[in-house]
């Protein structure tokens, strides 16, 4: 059965780490960040079995939100502990995406890095419960 | 009830029952997210009945304000602030490494600094340090004469 969204996520991880070697650190950012949503979102319909409708009848606003607040609502009673560094290290991984996008901020080598390290953290904690 | 008003009052309730426990808040206009500091950190990480009492916050909260989002953050998260808008259980010193630690070091340091006095009329070249360090000191003009003690030093 294709997976297309875990296929994307895949793809999105390895354009990150490709674009870190071309020295475009804002759009590594971007993509790792990106290649976190989109296993979120793999989770929910590809394993889960919720739809886009779903997603969309939800109360809260775009589908990050929407997604987030899905996946922690199981996640909190799977473990405490990575519940809770996960709606820690979410919100601050999308406001890096968020400035990386969209603020005049130089970006620098490391916030390349630290992008991926955190993606693949944010992934790898999930592949634990999911 | 604003979502601010409503973190405030269930945040101050939070603050009395665990008094020890220092609870920031602040708003995140980047990503327009409510941010809630709890500190210090060993509270944050290791105080399970503390984690009991703001996980079902963080869902009721979302439940109540379905556009708003929050997140409960220890104090060395990107996402901590140093400007709260409120504060509950201010603590006087968030860090446990002792101020006499450091005491000793941060006084020499404040008083240090570089001498403006030297015996400038005992150096010259060949002339024995012990004879340099008892001649009485005077002090340095920081002008033009400051090339005199070159050359007399020649």
């Amino acid at each position: 059965m294709t997976k297309p969204l875990l296929e994307k996520s895949n793809q999105s991880m390895l354009i990150a780490e490709s674009l870190l070697k071309q020295s475009f650190y804002p759009a590594t950012v971007n993509r790792a960040y990106y290649s976190c949503l989109q296993y979120i979102l793999h989770i929910l319909i590809e394993k889960q079995g919720h739809t886009y409708d779903h997603l969309k009848t939800m109360p809260r606003t775009g589908t990050h939100s929407q997604a987030q607040y899905l996946l922690e609502q199981t996640l909190v009673s799977h473990d405490k502990k990575d519940y809770k560094w996960f709606q820690e290290k979410l919100p601050a991984f999308k406001q890096e995406r968020v400035i990386a996008d969209y603020y005049g901020d130089p970006l620098n080598q490391t916030k390349g890095y630290e992008a991926i390290a955190i993606a693949k953290a944010i992934i790898n904690t999930l592949k634990k419960h999911y | 009830m604003s979502a601010q008003n409503f973190l405030y009052s269930a945040l101050e309730d939070i603050s009395i029952k665990f008094p020890q426990v220092g609870i920031k808040y602040s708003f995140n206009s980047v990503i327009n997210t409510h941010i809630v500091v709890l500190l210090p950190l060993e509270e944050y990480h290791s105080n399970s009945a503390l984690d009991d009492a703001w996980i079902p916050l963080s869902f009721q909260f979302r439940e109540l304000f379905p556009e708003d989002e929050i997140a409960f953050v220890s104090s060395d998260s990107s996402l901590s602030s140093s400007t709260p808008i409120f504060e509950f259980n201010r603590l006087s010193n968030a860090f446990t490494i002792p101020e006499s630690f450091f005491e000793t070091f941060s006084v020499e340091a404040l008083d240090y600094s570089f001498s403006t006095r030297m015996p400038i009329g005992a150096i010259t070249i060949g002339a024995p340090i012990a004879g340099i360090l008892d001649y009485p000191k005077e002090n340095i003009r920081f002008d033009d004469s400051i090339h005199y003690y070159y050359q007399e030093a020649a």
